[in-house]
């Protein structure tokens, strides 16, 4: 995984156990006249681990692609993947290469008479070029889909994937979510007032908004029996997977959170669980007054009498929103704690909003965890949910 | 064979509304004129191909959620409109592919950022997601089932068809909606001159509606969607050749018909089910048992699919 706590999985652990914050100014692009200014932006450097990608074919990789490509890389190594092995490739992501085609604009109308340059740009702004390309760093040989539903789309990806091996459809999937930060979706979100000006508080009564982050993780998911017979070290098991599409408005969820409520029931159904047995939900939780509210609704409704004891918090409140990427760094981050048996808190969130009838992780916290849900909800109405098992 | 059948379908295209005027323009008729697009800061203009305005105008039009939504949205609910006509019943998902998006809102947007962010509109922001239309079609045919937005090249239309499929066999929708849509812009026909000088970019939309067993509608059968063959990785035009033979190798032999979109113009993956309803309809027509469709794609992978005809009357 790479999200603005660190690069791999060791380097974001501790942040995410101990709810650590990585927001800073934006330096990417110029955000001097925006009225947020600030994000979770990764520290991301140049050279990029060693892989099956000429280095001319690496420099085509854009910021979104090199982090992918990074996450790519650290789990299917961690995996120990057999690159002879065909394996699919599931990819969610809600801007792909914007930064590319922001430049093409760019050029296209300041320097009308430029053309250099302008069809690397074009070609590498598909989302599917860089997937591609990822996919043959990292020994992937089999068919490629990107999944673009706004900021469900790495959930959407995990559980297509996961879909995709349940059925039989395929042995071994690689899931993953990515997304970079872009001028046009920060001035988007901006636009809509969308971004808190003071501090990302996911489910407090004072909330005032979300904050942008960016980042990628990868899950590499295949059958018990193809992990087994090669002695692999299983993470955790994904049991559930719902999606259901809101269609109260583009961009804002139905206040009782019905979608919500339909995708967690539909995960429950499929991993055979009634709520009481869930022990944390990772919420969306962007720390919008709206979704906030429609989220704690529907966890509540869902929870029901067991609702009081469930323990939930939203890691967007240490890394920001990562949009496309959220749902698959979010699930990775239930792995994780799923094998630290830890709950990751969010303490920027001082004043719980009365709406939530669940209890709030606002401190660092050990926790006996066996099932854990994440909840992921975007644009266009796209909800989805996870159920992840502690392996033993 | 699949269980999964072909049971309606449409098309939004410079032919007009509606599938059979896309089939007429195909089978020989006339292809619809070609207009201007202005470039700016270029005293030529680019060339496309543009859908014209709806006659009569459709009653979905008058959605609360289609009133400002842009070009690609109206006519992938076309298309989706004419696919369901004779459908009723049963969950629908819905699965949108697209290779471009949503081009116009997205470039009206940066261009105001750029000029003045405090006042770019967060009208237009909304509907610059890819998938904008996918929740449109959601909201107007009021289904709250999966809905996937699926980006890819040219043949994503294809791979949207074997998801569809997917989600069918495993009992996740009872019918589903696959729809394909492109919308033109100033943007996309710069990109596409760089290269490819005389193409003329198009645009509209397709769809299929698919269903789990065959229906009373039923006019064929999803025979197979092969594995993507990539080209891209090495770039040449010969690879791009190559990785078409290895698409026709892993399709079914035996008589088929073959359909060709590409006098319309380049519509990525509306060309694309253009292209599946034309190798159909000539099928149907001929008659003869087998639909096939060698997609190459515009810049990274060569996709196929197989369509077997099921006996019905020739409109």
């Amino acid at each position: 995984m790479v999200t603005p706590l660190g690069l791999g999985v060791t380097a974001n652990t501790e942040g995410f156990r101990t709810g650590q914050t990585a927001f800073r100014p934006v330096t990417v692009f110029d955000v001097s006249r925006q009225r947020v200014r600030t994000a979770a932006q990764v520290d991301l450097p140049d050279a990029l681990p060693v892989t099956a990608l000429a280095p001319r074919q690496a420099r085509r990789l854009d910021r979104a692609g090199r982090m992918l490509l990074r996450a790519a890389h650290e789990a299917t190594q961690q995996a120990k993947w057999d690159a002879q092995v065909p394996a699919a490739f599931v990819v969610g992501t809600t801007g792909g290469s914007m930064s590319l085609g922001e430049t093409y604009f760019r050029t296209a109308l300041h320097e009308p008479l430029v053309c250099r340059e302008q069809p690397t740009r074009t070609i590498g702004y598909q989302a599917y070029r860089q997937t591609a390309l990822v996919a043959q760093a990292c020994g992937i040989r089999g068919p490629v889909n990107v999944i673009a539903n706004a900021c469900a789309s790495g959930a959407n990806a995990v559980g297509h994937a996961w879909e995709l091996v349940r059925t039989g459809q395929a042995e071994r999937v690689l899931a993953a979510g990515y997304d970079a930060i872009s001028q046009l979706i920060f001035a988007g979100f901006d636009s809509l007032q969308a971004l808190s000006p003071t501090q990302c508080r996911p489910f407090d009564a004072h909330r005032d908004g979300l904050a942008l982050g960016e980042g990628a993780a990868a899950l590499t998911l295949e059958t018990l029996e193809a992990a087994q017979a090669r002695g692999a070290t299983i993470l955790a098991e994904i049991t559930g997977y719902g999606a259901a599409t809101d269609l109260h408005h583009l961009t804002q969820p139905h206040p009782t959170g019905d979608a919500a409520f339909a995708t967690m029931m539909e995960a429950c159904h499929l991993a055979g669980l009634e709520p009481r047995d869930l022990d944390y939900v990772n919420a969306h939780g962007t720390g919008t007054p709206l979704n906030d509210s429609a989220e704690a609704a529907a966890i509540t409704r869902w929870a029901g009498a067991d609702a009081a004891k469930l323990a939930v918090s939203s890691t967007k409140a240490g890394i920001g929103h990562l949009l496309g990427a959220a749902g698959a760094v979010e699930a990775a981050v239930c792995v994780l704690a799923l094998r630290g048996q830890w709950l990751p808190p969010m303490p920027a969130t001082q004043t719980p909003d009365a709406a939530c009838g669940f209890r709030l992780v606002t401190q660092p916290e050990a926790a006996r965890l066996t099932n854990v849900m994440t909840n992921s909800f975007g644009f266009g109405g796209a909800n989805a949910t996870l159920i992840l098992r502690r392996w033993t | 064979m699949s269980g999964i059948f072909l049971s309606g379908s449409g098309a939004v295209s410079p032919a007009g509304w509606g599938q059979e005027k896309l089939l007429a323009a195909l089978r020989g008729g006339e292809l619809p004129p070609t207009q201007t697009i202005e470039r700016p800061g270029w005293t030529r203009p680019l060339t496309v191909r543009r859908v014209p305005a709806p006659s009569p105008r459709p009653a979905w039009a008058a959605h609360a959620r289609m009133r400002r939504a842009a070009a690609i949205s109206q006519f992938a609910m076309g298309a989706a409109a004419e696919a369901l006509r004779d459908s009723s019943g049963g969950s629908l998902g819905i699965v949108f592919c697209t290779t471009c998006g949503c081009v116009n809102y997205s470039r009206r947007f940066y261009d105001e950022v750029l000029r003045d962010p405090t006042v770019a509109s967060p009208l237009l922001f909304p509907e610059t997601v890819f998938n904008a239309p996918a929740s449109h079609l959601s909201a107007v045919l009021g289904t709250a089932a999966a809905n996937y937005t699926l980006v890819g090249d040219t043949g994503v239309f294809l791979h949207g068809l074997a998801l569809a499929a997917g989600w069918l066999a495993a009992g996740r929708v009872e019918r589903c909606l696959v729809v394909a849509a492109e919308e033109a812009d100033w943007i996309i026909a710069d990109a596409l001159r760089h290269f490819r000088k005389s193409a003329t970019l198009t645009e509209g939309a397709g769809a299929v509606l698919l269903t789990r067993g065959r229906t009373a509608g039923a006019f064929a059968e999803l025979e197979c969607v092969t594995d993507p063959e990539p080209f891209a990785t090495r770039g040449r035009r010969s690879l791009r050749a190559d990785a078409l033979q290895r698409v026709a190798t892993g399709l079914p032999t035996g008589l088929a018909a073959t359909g060709d979109a590409s006098c319309m113009g380049e519509g990525f993956s509306a060309s694309t089910v253009w292209q599946v309803l034309a190798a159909i309809d000539t099928a149907r027509r001929s008659p003869l048992p087998r639909a096939m469709v060698c997609v190459p794609g515009a810049y990274q992978e060569a996709i196929g699919a197989s369509f077997m005809i099921h006996p019905a009357e020739i409109p």
